[in-house]
Formats: structure tokens, C-alpha cells, sequence
């Protein structure tokens, strides 16, 4: 098998359980009515009818979906964990799925009785909350029962003295110098191109159809996110580190060399530490980076600590403390 | 990527940061459709004209180090596997090599050590 799971399928179990389930009531109900209420007003009777198919789309496709993304921020989790740690991440398709199948079920089961709703069914509290709740529970039970193995690929770790020894030789020898590097995946382009996209097909829907102030502020939205097309430029240079994003260079970070206290490289796990990737903040530190599990750690001489992602934390953190010694030493 | 101007050097700038970012791109440091900072960031860093870093990227552009595209960052490109012109390609080599020969005979450096320091350097 070219791609080994990282985390057993299993744990997926309780989602998977009440996809199951949603599918017998789906069986049990068919077949479909030609219109179906899709959608119902504050008054409880139907604004929208849709066909079938809107049915099994809502059914079965979007839990598979969710079921998808459980399995992928699972397996994320695994793949970056370096110790036995509990993911919450793990109770997220059982709750979604819960509440779905705990909102459907009822409703499939209306329609197996040969019933076309004409108002709004009685809101079915009880097996929304049972459902999710019941998932919720097996699958932390599962989740604890999750084995854990020590990642076997070793990290490269890259060989930098040459650098830190031609950095401080240029520095002394009083050249101009710039150490930089940048993270800027394609997955940044594309969530910028598209986010910023809907957003510019939803301001001008907003512009028709409700108010242009409105869409004005949609529109300053959408540009603001097609400004942060270019990714992380980290960039160090005699006195000053700076971190900065998108195509106009927004500075998320400024810090002079003498604010440096501390630095180190730092491994790290994006899930896990800072829920995702991007411009994050924990109880800690906050972090920049869009790629990879490592980089390069800060701390000031006020105790604040800052992570800049790299994908060549050696040399990063060889140029800043190849500056910042002989900046010491010169001062 | 690191790139530095030394005023002493008799290269012009444009010059030093040609031969730095090629060589970084030789030795690994830098790969194949790895970013280079914008015109104005370099520029900016190293305190020196736009103009001059312009004229750098141009240059490695013209040289096939480095692809330009309008509205994004430029990016190293691939080594060719073949030079297109084999026979120019290896002219060209020679007639630097014999002008470096040059230099280090007047420099008082033997074939000798001509010789080594050529292997140390294709080792590094």
C-alpha cells in the first residue's frame, strides 16, 4: 500500500454508524414524493419545494462529505502528533452527522408514514440532541483508545556553520546584507483567488438586490483578501527581522535584532498548537506560517514569543543569531 | 537566500547579486521554482536603487536562471539537463577558465593548485 493511515479507520465509527442509519430511513421512506418541502418559513409553512434528488443530495452526499473531512483533519492530526494527545477534532463528524441524521431521521420517517408535510413538523429536540450526544460520547471512547506511534521519518535537519560564518564574516567586513525567505504554497493562492471571488459575485448580488453600502463594505472585504495574494516574506537583515504578507508586504512583524532574546528552531504540530495554519495565536506565542512543522522560535527581552514558519529553520535561525551576536559584540 | 554588496568590490552591484544568487542556486541553497523577493523588498533590504536589483533579475532572466512574469515574484528555473548550444556553452567555460588561469598566474598561484582549488570548489 503506497499510503499507510496514520490514524485507524475506527474512529470514524460512531459518524459512519449514523450515516448508516440515515440511510435505512432514507430506504424506508422511498420511494420520494415528486415535490418535497425543502424549505420553511417563520410561519411554519413551506417557502420552497424541492425534487427528490435535493433529498438524497442533502441525505447522502453531504455527509460523506463531512465524514471526508473528519477522516482528513484525523489523519492530519495524526501525521503531526508527537505524543498520545486527545484530538477534539475527532468528535466533529460524529456531532455533525448527529445533527443531521437527529433533524433527518424524524423527517424520513414522516415521509415512510406517506405524509406530505404541509406545515413545519413538530422540531424533533429530542433526537437532535440525543443523536449528536450519543455520537459524541463513543466516539471520545474511541478517541481515547486511539493507539499512538512515534513518527519513523527523520527530520532534516540542514548543516548551516558555513552560513553563520559567512554572515558574520559580511558583517564585519561591513557589507550591506539580507538574509529572506518565503512560504507561499499554491493552496494560499487558491483560497485567495476563490474567497475573494465570492466575495466579489456576493457584493455585487448585495448591490442589486439589498443596499450598496452594504456592498461596498463586501467589496473592501474582497480586496483586503486579494491583498494577501504573495504569502510569508520573512526577511532579515544587519538590525531588523521582519515578517510580512501579501502582494503590498503587510507587516505582521517588525523587531529590531536588539528586542531578540531568545531563538531557537522549533518543531512544532499546526493542528495541534494552533488549530490550522496561517496567522495564529495560542496561549504562548503567536505564530506565521502556511507550510510544514517547523520554523524558528522567538522570545523578546518583555517575554513575548513569536513563531515564524520556515522551510529552512537552520539557516533562518543561523542568520538571526549569526546578526544578533555580532551586533552584540560590535555594540 | 542571502545576497550581500560589498562597496570594495570592483563588480558593479547588479554584478555581486548575479554571481550570489547563481551561485546559491549551484550549490542547492536555492531550487527550482523557489520565490526571489520582489524588485523593491531586495532593494529595500540592501539599501540600493530598484534599478540595480531590476537590471540583476533581467540579466538572470536573459541567462535562464530566473523566469519574470508580470504581477508575480520571480522564481528560480531549472538547470537545461543539455545545453541548447553545447559547443558556445563549453566555449564560453573555456574562455573564463583561461582568463581565471590567467589571473592566477599573475597572482603567482601554480597549475598545481589551480587544479586543487577548481576540485574543492565542484566538491562544495
Amino acid at each position: 500500500m503506497l499510503w499507510k493511515l496514520r490514524h485507524p479507520w475506527w474512529i470514524h465509527a460512531p459518524a459512519l454508524a449514523l450515516y448508516a442509519a440515515m440511510l435505512i430511513a432514507l430506504e424506508r421512506a422511498r420511494p420520494l414524493p415528486e415535490r418535497l418541502p425543502m424549505q420553511f418559513g417563520w410561519n411554519g409553512e413551506p417557502v420552497r419545494w424541492g425534487a427528490p434528488w435535493e433529498a438524497e443530495l442533502v441525505f447522502v452526499v453531504v455527509p460523506l462529505v463531512i465524514i471526508a473531512l473528519g477522516f482528513a483533519a484525523g489523519e492530519s492530526w495524526a501525521r503531526q502528533q508527537r505524543g498520545g494527545r486527545f484530538n477534539p477534532m475527532a468528535l466533529f463528524d460524529a456531532i455533525v452527522i448527529g445533527l443531521i441524521a437527529g433533524t433527518e431521521i424524524p423527517w424520513l420517517g414522516i415521509l415512510a408514514q406517506g405524509e406530505q408535510p404541509r406545515f413545519m413538523p413538530p422540531w424533533p429536540w429530542q433526537t437532535m440532541l440525543a443523536l449528536p450526544l450519543a455520537g459524541a460520547a463513543v466516539a471520545v471512547v474511541l478517541e481515547r483508545l486511539r493507539p499512538w506511534h512515534p513518527p519513523t521519518e527523520q527530520v532534516q535537519v540542514e548543516e548551516v556553520s558555513n552560513l553563520s560564518t559567512e554572515i558574520a564574516a559580511r558583517i564585519r567586513a561591513g557589507e550591506r546584507w539580507a538574509y529572506w525567505e518565503a512560504q507561499n504554497p499554491p493552496y494560499v493562492s487558491l483560497l485567495v483567488f476563490g474567497v475573494s471571488t465570492l466575495l466579489f459575485l456576493g457584493a455585487w448580488q448585495i448591490w442589486k438586490h439589498v443596499t450598496p453600502w452594504l456592498a461596498v463594505e463586501v467589496l473592501a472585504a474582497a480586496a483586503f483578501v486579494l491583498l494577501c495574494y504573495g504569502g510569508i516574506r520573512v526577511s532579515v537583515t544587519k538590525h531588523l527581522l521582519q515578517v510580512r504578507l501579501g502582494m503590498l508586504g503587510l507587516r505582521l512583524l517588525r523587531m529590531p535584532l536588539t528586542d531578540v532574546n531568545e531563538v531557537a528552531v522549533h518543531t512544532f504540530s499546526p493542528l495541534a498548537d494552533f488549530g490550522g495554519w496561517g496567522i495564529r495565536v495560542n496561549r504562548q506565542m503567536k505564530a506565521f506560517y502556511f507550510r510544514g512543522n517547523r520554523g524558528v522560535r522567538l522570545r523578546t527581552h518583555q517575554g513575548k514569543q513569536y513563531l515564524i514558519g520556515s522551510d529552512h529553520p537552520e539557516r533562518l535561525c543561523a542568520a538571526i543569531t549569526a546578526a544578533r551576536a555580532v551586533g552584540q559584540a560590535v555594540s | 537566500m542571502l545576497v550581500s554588496v560589498r562597496e570594495e568590490d570592483p563588480r558593479p552591484v547588479y554584478a555581486q547579486i548575479v554571481a550570489q544568487i547563481k551561485a546559491q542556486v549551484r550549490e542547492g541553497h536555492l531550487r527550482p521554482g523557489d520565490e526571489l523577493p520582489s524588485v523593491r523588498e531586495l532593494a529595500d533590504a540592501l539599501g540600493i536603487n530598484l534599478h540595480t536589483v531590476h537590471k540583476a533579475y533581467q540579466v538572470m532572466r536573459d541567462q535562464g536562471v530566473l523566469r519574470l512574469r508580470l504581477g508575480r515574484r520571480a522564481r528560480v528555473t531549472a538547470p537545461p539537463k543539455q545545453p541548447a548550444d553545447r559547443q558556445g556553452a563549453e566555449a564560453l567555460v573555456r574562455e573564463r577558465l583561461a582568463e581565471l588561469l590567467t589571473d592566477a598566474y599573475h597572482l603567482g598561484v601554480s597549475p598545481d593548485a589551480f587544479r586543487r582549488l577548481v576540485d574543492e570548489t565542484l566538491k562544495r
